[in-house]
């Protein structure tokens, strides 16, 4: 599978990342020798091989519904670039897409 | 009118569970407070914090499922829907994708007389976002502010200039949800929102929810399509989100249908969008541009274990289940005889019925004409939430042999009192009931009220006096009966001379009754009435007017 | 013999003994980080000397009323900068946590604290933990202590540097493909990845959490056997960590290998590694065999794939574990007022290195739509192969020995413009990750370069006791006592 600038243009805006159009190309090349590597995968015969997402985790871990320590309102926002009184405060932005 | 039943709506209901905890971490699952007051490392999405499964989240939700008839997944898993949005600390929610909590199921609808079931495609349990204020800035200083939420979002309207601001409180970050997914079965907003009414009825039945629509407890977001006249095919369907109380997601559908049939009738083809509904415009606008499609790129959660549920713990759940509100219905008029329609008044609260229940059986006792059962502590106990279905069973077939003798009719007159006079004082006050049952007005004092007036002691409007007396005061209804002196005059003689006193003080209308202007018999009787000071039994006074002027 | 040159259980001995105090050895650390650390780059921020040698003080206090101590007691210790410390920051060596301190302390640090170490200070390390070099550091890159010229491998390379060169005597480092273990091989230390579930991971600023773990890193396997012992065990914050019973790593050596079953893939020591390198293993492993052990070969068949499947996985989640760091919260935020989105996009491309953002790149690809299937769902199914090979493989073994790299430390910028080239350095450390085995790496003795090299023991899963017992009976008997080159006058030669 071939990666075009587009593409990667494409990914950027979804991770949220920004890059120049020279910066862009550059990555583009690198992703697609990676990915080209990737694909060696392919090869691999699959057929009922299961995918190993929950391998090494452990079921049912629960927490029992106790109430527990909090921050302050102080502590939780004493890393925030920027904030308006308890709140954190964000340049503006539209509604959820 | 046009005809609907071309039309497929199918809803995703979002409720916020009532457990003391958020669903990943130990901070307090509260409405309101100070910002940022309830959270921790984990629903404020630091670096390293990890989540940790709450129990109780989880059987909350096979409450739901049960009460749905829902299969519950033996093994289900938790996905991260990735997306990025200033009150999503992680830049991702947790939810149930692949293999969800529950699936199947159906609710029972009766719309207008005639049955129907949707479907229930899924149910699963995922976390709340924050919320954001969006406020306008103006020098410096935060103008008034618009609520939003990212769970189900709303427009800001004027706030997208560059020199506005959100505002962000992460208190509600992780607050456990249930979703509830149902297939497109519902052709109407009628039917809609009959199936949201039940549903919520159901939710809070279940004790899993505050269920305060006005609060976000429980939040909408539905899909509608219109079938293609042709081949009965479903046509492409639009998403309305952000609907968050019954009366807008009525306005919402029937924008949106119409919207849709414009478009079809016009011989266009309606384009898959997400809408976002604009409760103070009364329309739907769209949410995102379609270059801008969204891809939430979900894969396994890979901090969180499966979760594996077998029988032994279904079955646990499944005895412990509260009673639903079809059966809590027809137990109260299996017990009680009441009609078909006073059950389902009085259980469209759980709060209600239950507080009619008990209201019942303290006035039976106090009337003294109880079968022994009915008063029995132990029946008594059954009738709040929290039975178990074998008790109840077995309770059932004791009860029907039992002659109701006036069983039937005290219970109507006790969910009249419940429903209309104290509901219309709750109403009033903005007190609600349970509060109320549980402070001012415990069932034993309003079946005190009740009896004076089911014995006669008191008239109607010296009943309402009496109770309102009985909420305000903290005097015993013995004392407040005899300060406030409401007892009924049903003496024939005192009412004979209060009625001859009127008789000589119109003439003229006495004359137009005779006449045939039968209306003003109901005048005649206020007018005795007024001169008892409202004690006087106006059945009573009636007889003695009709007898003493002759007329039939 | 300087203090800073002793190894865990020489320490150990000087200070029940009352050779020597925790203050003095506090004091030695820091000292040694004052004259050496401006030419290593090995950390990120030493702790403040007086708080530091209060804590000593007070352990010293301990000890003289014969109280009871911890098994760290006095302990210097340093930690990755990944890792949760409240008050004493927590960057991840990127700019885009400048400034950010935690109100929290990781579930590790918590333990190491109440085992008595003392911290010292937060090492540098590739951003992220996502390198092999230590060179993706938005504070510099970590110099090799024994050849400033080359890395101390990544990405806990600050934490190696450190332990290698004396400014600790141990140190927390984070491996999710190899990150503690290649760079304990590159600077010639003992370096653990236990198990996966085996230490908590709360507090360590995930990059990929199906693989990450905290690792402990020694001059001597007591050093790391003991730190492990202290920070494992399950734990409330975290569903992953595991409840199997901790062990007491440590035990005395008994010169024995007696019926441990050890397996050689060919693979390793086959085409593209080291002649050298691949001498020292085999050296390594005839040496076990004359303490007792069976030594075999073996396959496994589906490690080429390792680094593929590794990869898509980790950098898949790691575009979901960075989606965090959106300037909302903490750390960096851009400048300038715009329509949110775009400050997002422009705090992260100036926050995040390039490394760290073609990985989130990477990551992003390989789940979107259309594309999942593909990558992140055959990754995933690959990998199960891999851990079938381990599954068969522990059937036969007791434990799989391989270089812990195919090269000794490269040099700074040798692999910079090529990062598959970079990733394809980690082919023997990756697969213990995918299936969250335990693996230890330690010297096995020096190339004609005199750079260290690193044997890698790999066992399955909860199994850390034969590990320890392996490498510990094999270091007894190696008896080679690696010591960095004095690195007080590396600020010329780098």
């Amino acid at each position: 599978m071939s990666v075009r600038t587009d593409d990667t243009r494409q990914i950027a805006a979804l991770a949220r990342l920004s890059f120049s159009d020279d910066e862009l190309r550059v990555l583009t090349g690198e992703m697609k020798a990676i990915l080209d590597y990737m694909a060696h995968l392919s090869r691999v015969t699959l057929d009922g091989v299961e995918p190993a997402f929950s391998l090494l985790r452990c079921d049912n871990v629960f927490r029992e519904d106790c109430v527990g320590e909090m921050l302050t309102p102080d502590d939780a926002l004493s890393n925030a670039p920027d904030r308006h009184g308890d709140l954190f405060r964000v340049p503006a932005f539209l509604p959820k897409d | 009118m046009r005809v609907t039943n071309d039309v497929a709506i199918g809803f995703e209901i979002h409720a916020q569970l009532a457990t003391a905890t958020k669903i990943f971490c130990a901070c307090a699952n509260e409405p309101g407070g100070r910002p940022n007051s309830r959270v921790c490392p984990v629903c404020l999405g630091l670096p390293g914090a990890l989540p940790v499964l709450n129990r109780e989240a989880v059987e909350l939700g096979m409450r739901v499922a049960l009460a749905l008839g829902s299969d519950i997944t033996t093994r289900s898993s938790f996905s991260r829907k990735n997306y990025f949005y200033p009150d999503l600390p992680k830049g991702y929610q947790i939810t149930q994708h692949w293999t969800t909590l529950a699936s199947g199921g159906h609710v029972e609808l009766d719309v207008e007389g005639t049955k129907k079931r949707i479907r229930i495609r899924g149910i699963h349990i995922e976390e709340d976002a924050g919320k954001t204020v969006h406020t306008l800035h103006i020098d410096g200083v935060c103008g008034s502010g618009k609520s939003c939420d990212s769970g189900g979002t709303s427009v800001s309207s004027g706030a997208h200039g560059s020199s506005a601001a959100g505002l962000v409180d992460m208190n509600r970050c992780g607050v456990p949800l249930v979703e509830i997914v149902s297939d497109p079965d519902i052709s109407s907003p009628e039917e809609a929102d009959a199936y949201l009414r039940k549903v919520h009825q159901i939710l809070i039945y279940l004790g899993v929810t505050a269920g305060e629509l006005h609060q976000g407890n429980v939040r909408f977001d539905t899909n509608v399509s219109i079938r293609n006249a042709g081949d009965g095919s479903l046509g492409t369907p639009c998403e309305i989100k952000n609907l968050n109380s019954f009366k807008a997601v009525g306005k919402a559908l029937s924008f949106e249908i119409e919207r849709q049939r414009r478009i079809l009738d016009a011989g266009g083809a309606v384009e898959h969008e997400t809408l976002l509904w604009d409760e103070r415009a009364e329309r739907a606008l769209p949410m995102r541009s379609k270059e801008k499609a969204c891809d939430y790129r979900y894969f396994p959660e890979p901090d969180l274990g499966d979760l594996v549920i077998g029988d032994d713990w279904i079955d646990r759940v499944r005895r412990y289940m509260p009673e639903l509100p079809d059966e809590h219905a027809l137990r109260l008029r299996k017990w009680y005889g009441l009609r078909e329609y006073t059950a389902r008044v009085l259980t469209a609260e759980p709060a209600m019925a239950t507080y009619f229940e008990d209201t019942l059986a303290n006035l039976l006792h106090a009337l003294g004409e109880v079968p022994d059962r009915i008063v029995d502590p132990a029946a008594r106990l059954l009738a709040v939430p929290f039975k178990t279905r074998e008790k109840m069973s077995v309770v059932f077939s004791e009860m029907e042999d039992i002659n109701p003798g006036r069983l039937p009719e005290l219970a109507e007159v006790t969910a009249n009192w419940v429903t209309v006079m104290v509901g219309a004082w709750v109403n009033e006050s903005g007190v609600d009931l349970e509060t109320l049952a549980l402070s001012r007005l415990p069932a034993a004092r309003l079946a005190l009220v009740i009896a004076a007036r089911v014995r006669g002691t008191v008239n109607e409007p010296a009943a309402k006096r009496l109770l309102v007396a009985a909420i305000d005061s903290s005097e015993s209804v013995e004392e407040l009966l005899e300060r406030l002196d409401l007892t009924q005059v049903t003496d024939s003689a005192a009412i004979e001379t209060l009625v001859a006193d009127v008789l000589f003080l119109h003439p003229a209308e006495v004359e137009r009754l005779r006449a045939g202007e039968g209306k003003l018999l109901r005048f005649l009787v206020g007018q005795v009435m007024k001169r008892s000071g409202g004690k006087a039994d106006p059945v009573i006074v009636n007889d003695v007017l009709v007898r003493l002027l002759g007329i039939e | 013999m300087k203090l800073h040159e002793l190894t865990f259980s020489e320490i150990r001995h000087g200070l029940s003994t009352g050779t020597f105090s925790a203050h003095d050895l506090v004091e030695s650390a820091l000292d040694r980080i004052e004259s050496v650390d401006s030419s290593l780059n090995a950390f990120i921020r030493v702790r403040d000397r007086e708080n530091a040698l209060a804590e000593a003080d007070e352990i010293d206090a301990v000890r003289v009323r014969g109280g009871k101590l911890g098994p760290l007691a006095g302990i210097p210790v340093a930690v990755k900068d990944n890792i949760s410390t409240r008050g004493l920051g927590t960057t991840c060596a990127s700019r885009i946590l400048a400034g950010y301190d935690p109100p929290y302390d990781a579930t590790a640090v918590e333990r190491l604290r109440n085992a008595g170490a003392i911290v010292v200070g937060k090492t540098n390390l590739d951003e992220f933990a996502m390198g092999s070099s230590n060179e993706n550091s938005a504070y510099g890159p970590v110099r090799n202590p024994w050849d400033s010229n080359r890395v101390p491998g990544g990405s806990s390379g600050g934490s190696a540097a450190a332990v290698a060169a004396g400014e600790a005597v141990l140190a927390l480092g984070t491996d999710t493909g190899g990150s503690v273990r290649q760079p304990a091989g590159f600077c010639g230390i003992v370096g653990v990845k236990p198990s996966y579930g085996r230490v908590s991971r709360y507090g360590l600023v995930a990059f990929a959490s199906s693989f990450d773990q905290i690792g402990t890193m020694s001059r001597d396997v007591e050093g790391a056997a003991e730190f492990l012992t202290a920070i494992s065990g399950s734990d409330h914050r975290d569903a992953t960590a595991s409840d199997v019973d901790v062990q007491q790593y440590t035990s005395p050596v008994t010169g024995d290998l007696r019926g441990v079953r050890i397996g050689i893939p060919q693979e390793s020591i086959g085409e593209g590694v080291d002649r050298e390198i691949a001498e020292a293993v085999q050296g390594a492993a005839d040496a076990m065999r004359s303490l007792g052990a069976d030594v075999d070969t073996l396959s496994l068949e589906h490690s080429k794939y390792a680094i593929a499947s590794y990869y898509l996985i980790a950098d898949a989640e790691a575009s979901s574990n960075l989606a965090r760091y959106d300037g909302v919260k903490y750390g960096h935020r851009a400048s300038g007022v715009g329509e949110l989105d775009e400050i997002i996009a422009k705090t992260r491309s100036e926050g995040f290195g390039p490394e760290v953002k073609r990985r989130i790149m990477l990551g992003t690809y390989a789940l979107a739509a259309g594309y999942y299937d593909d990558y992140y769902l055959r990754a995933q199914r690959v990998r199960s192969l891999i851990v079938d090979d381990f599954t068969r493989a522990f059937e036969r073994f007791d434990a799989i020995l391989t270089p812990t790299s195919p090269t000794p430390a490269f040099r700074l910028g040798e692999h910079v413009d090529d990062p598959l080239a970079m990733y394809l350095s980690d082919i023997f450390t990756v697969p213990a990750n995918l299936a969250g085995i335990a693996a230890l790496s330690m010297p096995c003795g020096l190339s004609g370069a005199g750079l260290p090299i690193g044997l890698q023991i790999t066992v399955d899963r909860f199994v850390e006791p034969t590990m320890f017992r392996i490498a510990r009976e094999y270091e007894a008997a190696l008896d080679l006592r690696l010591r960095a080159p004095d690195v007080n006058g590396m600020g010329q030669c780098g």
